[in-house]
């Protein structure tokens, strides 16, 4: 039986894309101009993604250079601190909470709109988590983190509900921090379930749960409100998985990472299946998705090109 | 003695054009613009940067910000033989990702990893330069071992190969080691085991020098922990993620230093040197009969890197307002 595919959102940049920024930036070009690059390379994304035969597609996050800053930054009450390494050589621009936050508009839909109009099947939407968006930015004005991340429950609510309205009927909601703090996963929960309410039945609700530490958490990671659960595996050699899918809900989906998109070597089209192997002794197969373990921004386009293609070969 | 001092990792970029080499460099690399050799010599070129710009706050004891490390844990796996990389995991509930160590035999030696770096950035003379270890402890207790496999032998085993190392520091003229174990913030049980691996290294350290055993991230209250049995000549405690340590500090040994953490390292809300101070004048007693350097709780790393400099600021402007209120001398 075949699986179905998708990925976590972010596709390699084109040299264009870069270039186009780098001329924003210096105000030689404007933003509509950028945003003429930024849809061409949307596109090419969805192309690539088609021709490669993946079921769900994404929109490649061609206009966001960072998920967190880049929604964080359209809010009021928010500031951009500076840049801080996350990993190796990745550095974000972290933003900083200096007053209450508000939305003055969708920030995603947009986007998702020209892809969906775009693409020959169906998209998924991609929005930052409430309990991310606070772990990724310095909070100096709420006097608590539950009431940090219950400001920023009601922003991302309404941006899941403007998605639903405007088509979407896979969202995805990236949780990366989800497993940070044990002691906050109730709240948490909660705090999803919130999210989720408004478009609850209209749309399939995915959380990411990114790098989560699967053997101290997993368990309870895998209980978190979702109509599905998307969290990185491959990484690690599947470490504390079996608690995870032994914990999953029965009505719940679940994409496991089968490609590491931290390394650049490309895994084989043996090994990926090995690993798809595994998972399916442990999770149904029709509940199972075959995804890669994080986003492909920081690899060469060939590299992705190459492993994607491996996945794909791999779930059929 | 009272000094101002960084406590280890320092951000290796900043906004200004002149401040992003190495993401620049790194991002070349990526695309095959650059090579290895061509981002080793942009970092050594920003470490060097780094150990200037503390010495510019006029902190007393600078670091090379660790410019050159993967990560807190991964870094000293490249010259260790028994030790993989394994999966991403946080360092503890910060933003910061970074790979774990997976130990697949004897962990041992097989070069040095932090000798040359200590050599560049002593070219640079700071007025004190800090040698930064991971701790033995923190390292073999969060690394992926194989089911059974004996955690304390592990840390024992690093624990050789960092003395390994601290040799070679003090042969290169380093005067000042200091190991960190945060662990130790949430596991007192292991406090006897990271003393016997932090004495080792000390020991390797050489006689004189200054061997700071530093914890944050959290407390060491918990009253069954024998302070006495940590070695080191200070002790490195967080003050700000671990309010209990504020009485701890009426159960060091005597003579004990402290490296005290008193700015938030993770977060950018301002701080000022008058805060701390007001905050430490109840302990005047206890403090001013110890060696004691102030400064950033944790490494300033987590923040952007004009917020870590004004971090290093205040620090050493408290120990000018403690020189100059309590006649301190430094």
């Amino acid at each position: 039986m075949a699986l179905l595919t998708t990925t976590i959102g972010s596709f390699p940049k084109p040299p264009a894309l870069h270039e186009a920024r780098r001329r924003f930036a210096e105000g030689t070009i404007e933003a509509p101009a950028l945003r003429e690059v930024e849809n061409e390379a949307t596109v090419r994304a969805l192309r690539f993604q088609e021709d490669l035969g993946l079921d769900l597609l994404v929109d490649g996050e061609m206009d966001r250079a960072d998920p967190i800053t880049s929604f964080a930054e359209r809010l009021s009450g928010v500031e951009i601190a500076g840049w801080v390494r996350v990993y190796g050589d990745r550095y974000v621009r972290k933003p900083r909470i200096v007053g209450p936050v508000a939305r003055a508009g969708a920030s995603t839909v947009e986007r998702f709109r020209f892809a969906r109009g775009a693409a020959s099947r169906d998209v998924k939407a991609v929005v930052p988590g409430p309990y991310s968006l606070l772990d990724g930015s310095y909070d100096e004005h709420y006097p608590s983190r539950r009431a940090a991340c219950a400001a920023l429950a009601e922003i991302v609510r309404d941006e899941v509900r403007d998605l639903a309205a405007a088509g979407a009927t896979d969202i995805q909601i990236d949780e990366p921090a989800a497993g940070a703090r044990a002691d906050e996963l109730p709240m948490l929960a909660e705090l999803l379930a919130h999210v989720g309410e408004p478009v609850r039945g209209r749309a399939r609700l995915w959380i990411y749960l990114g790098y989560a530490d699967l053997e101290g958490a997993g368990a309870r990671l895998a209980k978190l409100p979702a109509d599905g659960v998307l969290v990185a595996g491959a990484h690690c050699g599947y470490a504390g998985i079996e608690a995870f899918a032994k914990a999953l809900p029965s009505d719940r989906f679940v994409g496991v990472g089968v490609i590491d998109t931290l390394r650049a070597s490309v895994e084989g089209e043996d090994e990926v299946r090995a690993r798809i192997d595994r998972l399916r002794s442990l999770i149904p197969s029709d509940r199972l998705w075959v995804v890669p373990d994080g986003g492909f921004r920081a690899l060469r386009p060939d590299a992705a090109r190459a492993k994607l293609s491996a996945m794909v070969r791999a779930s059929k | 003695m009272i000094r101002s001092a960084s406590h280890s990792s320092y951000p290796r970029i900043g906004d200004g054009e002149w401040d992003q080499q190495l993401r620049r460099v790194a991002r070349e690399r990526d695309r095959g613009l650059a090579t290895d050799a061509d981002f080793r010599a942009v970092e050594d070129e920003v470490a060097s940067l780094v150990v200037a710009e503390q010495s510019r706050a006029f902190v007393d004891v600078v670091t090379d910000g660790l410019v050159r490390w993967s990560g807190p844990i991964s870094h000293f796996a490249r010259g260790w033989d028994g030790v993989a990389l394994d999966g991403l995991s946080r360092w503890f509930e910060t933003g910061l990702y970074d790979r774990r160590f997976a130990v697949t035999g004897p962990v041992t030696r097989r070069e040095a990893i932090v000798v040359r770096d200590a050599k560049l950035a002593l070219d640079v003379r700071p007025k004190h330069y800090k040698a930064v270890l991971p701790g033995p402890v923190t390292l073999a207790f969060s690394a992926r071992v194989e089911g059974g496999a004996d955690r304390a032998a592990i840390a024992s085993e690093i624990a050789a190969a960092l003395a390994a190392e601290a040799e070679e520091l003090a042969a290169a003229g380093v005067k000042i080691v200091q190991l960190d174990e945060p662990i130790l913030c949430r596991r007192a049980d292991l406090a006897e085991l990271a003393g016997r691996c932090a004495a080792r290294v000390f020991e390797a350290a050489g006689e004189g020098a200054t061997t700071i055993l530093s914890t944050y991230f959290g407390d060491l209250a918990d009253p069954a922990l024998d302070l006495a049995a940590l070695p080191g000549t200070h002790l490195g405690l967080d003050m700000v993620h671990g309010a209990g340590n504020w009485p701890v500090l009426a159960r060091l040994p005597e003579g004990r230093g402290v490296h005290l953490g008193l700015f938030d390292a993770r977060t950018v809300r301002p701080e000022t040197a008058e805060e701390a101070f007001e905050r430490i004048v109840p302990y005047r007693e206890l403090l001013m009969a110890r060696d004691v350097m102030v400064g950033p709780q944790c490494g300033l790393e987590l923040i952007p890197r004009d917020h870590a400099f004004d971090k290093l600021l205040q620090a050493r402007y408290l120990k000018e307002t403690l020189e100059r209120e309590w006649a301190w001398r430094s």
